[in-house]
């Protein structure tokens, strides 16, 4: 029998709204981590962002890099000093197509390595508008070099609804 | 029952210095091949470009779609020598991240492949999502990473998953 390199290791689904969602004491023993999410937002628009906090650190030590294609246009934006990192998290929020939710992928790799983590995102929103829905990829940077053992997935404005479903898988490379 | 494990490791390199980095002997029993690159360099700028099974050939090309911050823009590139897995997206002393699933990459058809490239260092980044295409027909049993002589620091690592299909 193979030995599995891509394990499940937490998973949330959410009952009711919850502004955010905490993945704490993460094993050391991966390469590499993914977060899966499909999930939607309650705040009043038709898109929302989510943000990720590592370690429960607040401070100004994350930034990140974005390219999406928002309705018609394609953007790309940045930002520096941060106090979470967006990276791309867009997802449905509340006047969005019903029933919709959205898929979102963070993946970090060598999370427990003593230098600067980099996290590559990408995210993907389609309701049925002719100028909205988002196609989103993103780069971020924490500064520290500090192991990952905790993340928490953040909304930006308003709560993540009931059945919204987070996914935390480790990557083994040998 | 589980068939087993679906998404093995087949080969990990921690690269140190400026050799470049070779997966040969790549086994066919897969049905996806996904390439990790974990990367940060000593000094300069690291742009790792891929070759396949030796091909140096003029018989590689590429459309991008590339952010930088400020703007977005799209462009490809026709007869290439090999994909390099971003044009604008380089590690420095800040690691980045570069990634490349291989589809069908024993198949008989000519091979097509998506790479990612992820780069920020509070002040600059770049995001990078490119489709390559490898005109031939050959299954894949090699693959090369260039550096071209960038010294790449310790800690990088880069990773040859084998992806089965039920």
């Amino acid at each position: 029998m193979p030995t599995p390199t891509y394990v499940a290791l937490a998973k949330t689904v959410l009952t009711g709204t919850q502004a955010t969602v905490t993945f704490s004491s993460i094993a050391s023993t991966y390469t590499d981590l993914v977060v899966l999410i499909n999930a939607r937002g309650d705040d009043a628009t038709d898109i929302s962002t989510m943000y990720v906090r590592i370690n429960g650190d607040t401070g100004a030590n994350y930034s990140y890099t974005r390219l999406f294609s928002f309705g018609t246009a394609v953007n790309s934006d940045r930002a520096g000093n941060q106090s979470n990192f967006a990276s791309a998290g867009f997802y449905n929020a509340s006047t969005s197509t019903s029933n919709t939710f959205s898929n979102v992928e963070f993946y970090l790799p060598s999370y427990t390595a003593s230098i600067k983590k980099i996290i590559s995102s990408s995210s993907a929103v389609e309701i049925n508008s002719t100028s909205s829905g988002v196609n989103g990829a993103g780069a971020s940077l924490y500064g520290s070099t500090t192991a990952i053992s905790s993340l928490t997935i953040v909304n930006n404005s308003g709560n993540f609804v009931s059945g919204s479903r987070f996914d935390l898988y480790g990557i083994k490379n040998s | 029952m589980p068939a087993g494990a679906t998404y093995e490791p087949i080969a990990t390199a921690s690269p140190s210095g400026t050799s470049d980095i070779t997966f040969s002997s790549i086994p066919s029993t897969y049905t996806d091949l996904r390439l990790v690159c974990f990367m940060q360099a000593v000094s300069g700028t690291l742009q790792p470009a891929l070759t396949i099974n030796g091909d140096t050939g003029t018989n590689y090309s590429n459309t991008r779609l590339v952010g930088d911050g400020a703007s977005a823009t799209s462009a490809r590139q026709t007869s290439q020598t090999e994909m390099t897995l971003s044009n604008s997206a380089t590690a420095t002393t800040v690691p980045a991240i570069f990634t490349a699933d291989f589809f069908s990459y024993a198949g008989s058809t000519n091979k097509t492949v998506l790479g990612v490239a992820s780069a920020d260092k509070n002040g600059s980044g770049h995001v990078e999502r490119k489709v390559f295409l490898w005109r031939n027909t050959a299954a894949i049993t090699s693959i090369k990473i260039n550096v071209y002589g960038v010294n790449v620091a310790s800690g990088s690592t880069i990773t040859l998953y084998g992806i089965k299909a039920a």
